[in-house]
């Protein structure tokens, strides 16, 4: 009997607890959206007086060096390499490190670009664990550099590159991104204005399934046609649109993803550069940034910009999407674990503060409490427990509140970007966010917990070969 | 919850259907006005009768055209300039931008001021150099950027003195104006780059003399990097050498050489450089010695410009190359950049030792 009522209280207490929680992480996104609103439409205002259009003519631009690494990327890379050098930018160099591919990346490349052979002597800046094999140059264009090293992974390959550039500043994309053609002079903005304090930029990833690409260029943004994939650009759209910009704006930008960030390169060689140890480099170097920079007391600071666009590609199926996520989910894991001594600690400000617990409670936990909070709701509703009112109320906050952020998010979208110029496109997205809570939610959510299970045990992660369609003119 | 969705999807409908409709509208207010502003934009001596009917146009037209005629404006030389200037100043834009210069929104200045760099007038140059310590930051760039168009030589000083304070104009805006004006503005930045008290300051100084590539500034650079022992100039000696290599003066060559046994390997590499883009032939022997420099960053660049200094260089690379095993693979990396730089045709076949 006391087991009965011990059970009973212990589901409504639950229940209550999954409530206020999703009160909660719905409010903070409505905070993040709301100063997300506040900087974009902002932004978006000032752009033409930005100086973005005759900023291209200034000498005094600083060189950047695009990174790509590149595993098994023989689809896409060719074209990923012409779109980078087809950006207004007048001073790029591109070096693509060859991740001991097994296809025929590195052949392609050499016929589109006549690579030949170049016996660099590059100086370890930054400690690397794959060996470098050989390094070749394009024989009419040399600012293009493709290195071919052993597999040791993302993270490192992006050291080697580091180690190879010369140029102050680095950009980190992928192989699978197409950026925007004035993408580097947005992103490169913050550096000029405040040049003794910003050390690192990120812009916006969107997704480019389903778009026209022509010669490298995005021209026409279509929403793709499987819902798998539609419900993806939604959420990137909120991630990015609501996510990033709103912490920027707190000064607790945690991540600047490795699709499209930008780093001064004397600081990312005195953190050491990338972690290859972690699944999730790009934001365990955030974090890392913020940390030493805190620790040395400088004044610095770390930048959202919310009009650059790297377009990349999303997952096509459950299963390539089941391991992405498995995969960011260990890599936070990883990220908290590795910087826990932050969390709480006044030392080290805003981040420390706000935004580690933010990320702890509210994104490493959250797929957790859903999923048992929804077991625990069910189990309640069924043993009488849980009335269905609590239940409903409890669907409007976790579904609908969640529901009408991603609408506003659309509405943002429309006001600011006006990317999809089809009203179908726009439709198609307000379904898409329907259908994202009819069990594509409780899905990653799952998957979410699995890497935070194979964190806890610590296992090997192993990236996974991500299937790529390659960007097709319409 | 259902209202409010509704009522953001309500918003979403509208917020397209008005751009939409904006669109649509802005688009028929221009297409009639099309040829005018072909006729307009083509010859050297437009119509004056155009410049009325540009000027005349109802409030809504002009609004639709507005964006066009600014856009010509900054793209036009001559004739066709001076015609669409005058349609601004008829249609009393610029008597509006210079009221509009202390308008409480950023964003209006920041208009108005885009007004005033397409049409210079007498009383404009006054009101940029206000809005160089505008509070806002944007507006204080297109200030910069618009007295850099004009070519005042008398904004130079204030634009030099707009790199500091608590409200300073980013500094790359500040050195591309400085480098539109070109030689006028050597002697205020050889001037910055002995004084000035900002480290930043004294550090574009060197940059923008480099870009201008005026001889006359030479002196002023070498004094710069002629106080090794002067604090104050160390963050800008680095900036002196590249500004001495882009400007390629033979007169520079002994003091760079100097340079080359400063502590510093990054003023180190920026001599190196300088000496290789002003072609130092002179320098080989100094140049040599670096190969067994304990920095390999510092043996790189001088196995680098080694072989930008012709055959002389060349040979002492491979010479040393072949006596100096550690200094092999520095000497390869260079001896094979020299061979894809080459020309392909009437040059000799071997650039190798």
């Amino acid at each position: 009997m006391w087991a009965a009522e011990l059970a009973r209280a212990v589901l409504t207490g639950f229940s209550w607890f999954v409530l206020v929680y999703f009160v909660l992480i719905n409010s903070s996104y409505m905070v993040l959206m709301v100063l997300a609103g506040f900087d974009i439409t902002r932004q978006q205002r000032r752009a033409p007086y930005q100086g973005q259009v005759d900023g291209y003519a200034n000498p005094l631009l600083p060189r950047v060096a695009v990174l790509i690494p590149a595993f098994n990327e023989e689809v896409c890379i060719v074209e990923a390499v012409e779109a980078m050098f087809a950006m207004r930018y007048p001073w790029v160099d591109v070096v693509v490190i060859d991740d001991g591919s097994t296809d025929a990346t590195f052949a392609v490349l050499q016929r589109a670009f006549d690579l030949v052979e170049m016996p660099l002597v590059i100086i370890e800046d930054v400690a690397v664990l794959g060996a470098v094999t050989s390094v070749h140059v394009g024989a009419t264009n040399r600012n293009l550099s493709v290195v071919r090293k052993e597999n040791s992974g993302r993270a490192d390959s992006l050291n080697v590159g580091i180690n190879v550039a010369s140029a102050p500043l680095v950009c980190t994309v992928d192989a699978d991104s197409l950026l925007d053609p004035d993408a580097l002079l947005h992103v490169v903005q913050p550096f000029l204005t405040d040049p003794d304090r910003v050390i690192a930029t990120g812009g916006v990833v969107r997704l480019v399934n389903g778009a026209e690409v022509v010669a490298g260029r995005v021209h026409n943004v279509i929403m793709p046609k499987q819902w798998l994939t539609r419900i993806q650009v939604v959420e990137y759209l909120r991630a990015f649109l609501l996510g990033r910009a709103g912490w920027s704006k707190l000064g607790s930008l945690l991540v600047v993803s490795g699709a499209f960030g930008l780093f001064r390169r004397d600081v990312l060689v005195s953190v050491g550069g990338m972690d290859a140890s972690t699944i999730g480099e790009d934001a365990e170097l955030v974090v890392r940034l913020h940390r030493r920079m805190r620790e040395e007391g400088r004044d610095y600071r770390i930048v959202f910009v919310t009009e650059p666009v790297s377009w990349t590609e999303a997952p096509e199926t459950a299963k390539v999407l089941a391991r992405q996520r498995r995969r960011w989910s260990r890599g936070l894991a990883e990220i908290m674990w590795k910087h826990r001594s932050l969390i709480g600690n006044p030392r080290y400000g805003r981040i420390g503060l706000l935004a580690m617990p933010y990320y702890l409670i509210f994104e490493l936990l959250a797929p957790l409490v859903e999923l048992v909070g929804l077991i625990a709701v069910v189990i309640g509703l069924a043993l009488g427990v849980v009335d269905v009112s609590f239940a409903v109320i409890l669907a409007m906050v976790a579904f609908g509140y969640a529901l009408v952020l991603s609408l506003l998010v659309v509405l943002i979208e429309e006001l600011s970007f006006h990317r999809y110029h089809r009203l179908r496109d726009v439709g198609i997205a307000v379904i898409a966010m329907l259908i994202e809570n009819l069990g594509y939610r409780q899905l990653t959510a799952w998957w979410r917990v699995q890497g935070l299970w194979a964190a806890a045990r610590g296992r090997t992660q192993v990236w996974g070969e991500m299937t790529r369609s390659g960007f097709h003119p319409k | 919850m259902v209202a409010i969705m509704g009522l953001v999807a309500l918003s979403i409908a509208s917020a397209r259907t008005w751009r939409v409709c904006h669109r649509r509208r802005t688009a028929a207010l221009i297409r009639p006005l099309r040829p005018v502003l072909i006729e307009l934009a083509g010859g050297d001596e437009p119509d004056p009768s155009l410049v009325r009917l540009l000027a005349g146009l109802r409030p809504a037209s002009w609004r639709a055209i507005r964006p066009v005629i600014l856009d010509l404006c900054a793209k036009l030389t001559d004739g066709s300039a001076e015609a669409v200037r005058a349609v601004l100043v008829e249609r009393g834009e610029v008597r509006q931008a210079l009221q509009n210069v202390t308008h409480r929104s950023a964003r209006v200045r920041a208009q108005a001021v885009t007004v005033l760099e397409l049409v210079p007038q007498p009383d404009s140059r006054q009101a940029l150099l206000e809005l160089l310590g505008d509070e806002d930051i944007d507006v204080r760039r297109m200030a910069a950027r618009a007295l850099g168009t004009i070519g005042d030589e008398t904004a130079i000083p204030p634009l030099i003195a707009a790199l500091a304070g608590r409200r300073p104009v980013p500094a790359s805006t500040v050195g591309h104006c400085l480098i539109r004006l070109g030689p006028i503005a050597v002697e205020p930045l050889v001037l910055t780059l002995r004084i000035h008290l900002s480290v930043s300051a004294r550090v574009l100084a060197a940059q923008v003399l480099g870009h201008i590539g005026d001889p006359a500034a030479v002196p002023g650079l070498l004094a710069v990097l002629d106080r090794p022992l002067d604090l104050r100039y160390w963050p800008a000696r680095v900036a002196a050498a590249r500004a001495l290599g882009e400007i390629g003066s033979p007169a520079g060559v002994p003091i760079l050489i100097e340079g080359l046994g400063a502590p510093d390997p990054a003023l180190i590499i920026a001599c190196i450089e300088a000496l290789a883009e002003t072609g130092a032939v002179g320098a080989v022997a100094d140049l040599s010695l670096l190969l067994h420099h304990r920095e390999p960053s510092v043996a790189k660049a001088a196995a680098n410009a080694l072989s930008r200094l012709g055959a002389d260089g060349r040979l002492e690379l491979c010479t040393v190359g072949a006596t100096t095993p550690e200094t092999a693979p520095f000497v390869a990396e260079a001896l094979a950049r020299a061979e894809l730089s080459r020309p392909r045709v009437g040059t000799p076949a071997h650039v190798g030792c």
